[in-house]
């Protein structure tokens, strides 16, 4: 499952990071504002992770770390998918 | 560039309060792709709006055509990211929502802070922000200066020289 999640988050990272490399190659705690993220695109991220995952980030967990790293956002999105069923 | 609808911030208070000591003055600038916004906007619509912008904001940005109001989505996100960066919140990320591009009667612009961004910036002791925004060439741009408190003197003695 937690393979899943990641190369879910892998594939909308491409689509929406605009990173400055390439989403599949990065270690999963890898920063990603490191690797070009950038507030608007973290905004756009957010949205498409809400919409692959059927979930919404609450505003407790809109701060900079969540979506900093691959690692980070799984565990993110572990905790709303968890708290969803 | 040309400038959105004259929107320009103006300092509100007199200079006299200005020069009644130093005061610590902190600066954000962002930039971004037109681009950006509209793709943002193709892909998820009003939950992007939703998400990003007050309902004044996108009253106003919606008011033109599709490519008038994606350069003004965009001078307003520029705008609220660089509003972030004078008010440099250290962990957290303010809701956007809570940074917002009041649009006067007399097409002039200023920020109005709510909730967690006006906490950040009392708890800064900035009392006045001030804006400007521009669009061209498919990019827009915003910039914020936020005025603040007295600046307590340093202990270091070379930095004193900066004050």
């Amino acid at each position: 499952m937690s393979d899943v999640i990641t190369n879910s988050i892998r594939a909308i990272l491409r689509e929406h990071g605009r990173l400055a490399v390439d989403a599949s190659a990065l270690a999963e705690d890898s920063n990603l504002y490191d690797a070009g993220l950038t507030s608007h695109a973290s905004v756009t991220l957010m949205l498409a992770l809400e919409e692959r995952f059927d979930i919404e980030f609450p505003e407790r967990m809109l701060r900079r770390g969540a979506f900093a790293s691959i690692a980070a956002i799984r565990s993110g999105v572990g905790e709303l998918i968890g708290a969803g069923t | 560039m040309t400038n959105v609808g004259g929107c320009a911030g103006a300092i509100a208070q007199s200079f006299e309060t200005q020069l009644s000591g130093p005061r610590a003055i902190s600066v954000g600038l962002d930039v971004i792709q037109v681009g950006e916004i509209t793709a943002a906007l193709a892909r998820f619509g009003e939950r992007y709006v939703g998400r990003v912008y007050t309902p004044h904001e996108a009253a106003y940005c919606h008011a033109g055509s599709a490519a008038v109001g994606a350069r003004r989505f965009a001078a307003r996100f520029a705008a609220k990211e660089a509003t972030v960066k004078a008010l440099a919140p250290t962990t957290r990320w303010t809701d956007w929502r809570t940074i917002e591009v009041r649009r006067q009667s007399s097409g002039a612009c200023a920020l109005a802070l709510y909730g967690e961004a006006a906490a950040l910036a009392a708890e800064r002791g900035i009392w006045h922000l001030a804006l400007t925004m521009s669009h061209d060439g498919g990019l827009a741009v915003a910039c914020v200066v936020a005025l603040g408190g007295p600046i307590v003197a340093p202990a270091h003695p070379l930095e004193s020289r900066h004050v």
